[in-house]
């Protein structure tokens, strides 16, 4: 069914119930599971380049220790998983990837809106959904029982 | 994995691939599937009358969609209840969805027409922020390779 998975991963509690949903998916149908994480807060203005290089290592530090600990999930059940940080806009980035590499689902996490701006501009799950040419599962965190099945 | 499976049936082919996913996932993990139909308002201001269907002609259409929901349905092998209900797509969607208990929704993606759109957002956009369960969105077939 799903030969392909790409989940976007960056550490909140919504891409954390993805990730589990699209473990589950990869475990059951054989798929080829893919984890990515998207940098996207370097500074664009920086007074020094350090300062651009500084945040760029506390990112990456942190991206590693959430890999990390999806690797070890997916250990535990079995299933092989490959991970990439790339930089720039979450949305773009995570459909970039998923065209680049021919995946045929995404998972993403639903994040909800916190504010009317947010209604207006559209979530990163929403843009995903609009744009995307291959299958896109939102994981609402009310699933997240099911998920730890 | 998903036990209770909401798909938006409106015979579009985007449905169509919709209700295929839906069926698939159906079988591996053996889950009961709804197939819902929606009857948006008819236009409030027709240049023709001709422009607003007879009742039984609308009545026919959704029989034709139950009917096709359910035979596709078995020859999968899965239980699978269809019904069309009145009202707007994605609100009816997300309130059947609650109704049924559903653990996901099944939707084809629909694209944007223009600035409007792009603002208030597509049905399945609606969908995805409102439900209270996971959607899954199945690309139209011009997306394909």
């Amino acid at each position: 069914m799903f030969h392909k998975i790409l989940v976007g991963l960056e550490g909140s509690e919504a891409s954390w119930c993805a990730y589990r949903r699209a473990l589950t998916l990869s475990r059951e149908h054989g798929s080829e599971l893919w984890v990515v994480s998207v940098e996207e807060h370097l500074p664009r203005y920086a007074a020094t380049i350090d300062e651009v290089k500084e945040e760029q290592e506390y990112e990456n530090t942190y991206f590693e220790r959430v890999q990390g600990q999806a690797r070890e999930l997916a250990e535990e059940q079995g299933v092989a998983l490959h991970c990439r940080t790339v930089v720039g806009h979450a949305a773009q980035r995570i459909l970039e990837c998923a065209r680049a590499g021919s995946f045929d689902l995404i998972v993403v996490g639903h994040r909800g809106h916190s504010n009317p701006l947010h209604r207006l501009a559209g979530s990163t799950a929403d843009r995903i959904v609009d744009h995307a040419q291959c299958c896109v599962l939102v994981e609402h965190p009310s699933s997240v029982s099911v998920n730890s099945t | 994995m998903f036990r209770r499976i909401l798909v938006g049936f409106d015979g579009s082919p985007g449905a169509r691939r919709a209700l295929h996913y839906a069926l698939q996932l159906a079988v591996s993990s053996e889950s009961l599937v709804w197939a819902l139909a929606v009857k948006e308002p008819l236009p409030r201001y027709a240049a023709r009358a001709a422009e607003l269907l007879a009742e039984s002609d609308v009545r026919e259409h959704f029989e034709r969609l139950e009917n096709e929901a359910r035979s596709e349905a078995a020859a999968a092998g899965v239980p699978l209840q269809a019904e069309a209900v009145q009202g707007h797509a994605s609100q009816a969607i997300v309130e059947y969805a609650r109704q049924v208990n559903a653990d996901l929704i099944v939707i084809g993606q629909h694209g944007h027409g223009g600035v409007l759109d792009r603002m208030l957002g597509s049905t399945s956009d609606r969908v995805v922020d409102t439900a209270s369960c996971s959607v899954l969105v199945v690309p139209s077939e011009r997306h394909r390779s």
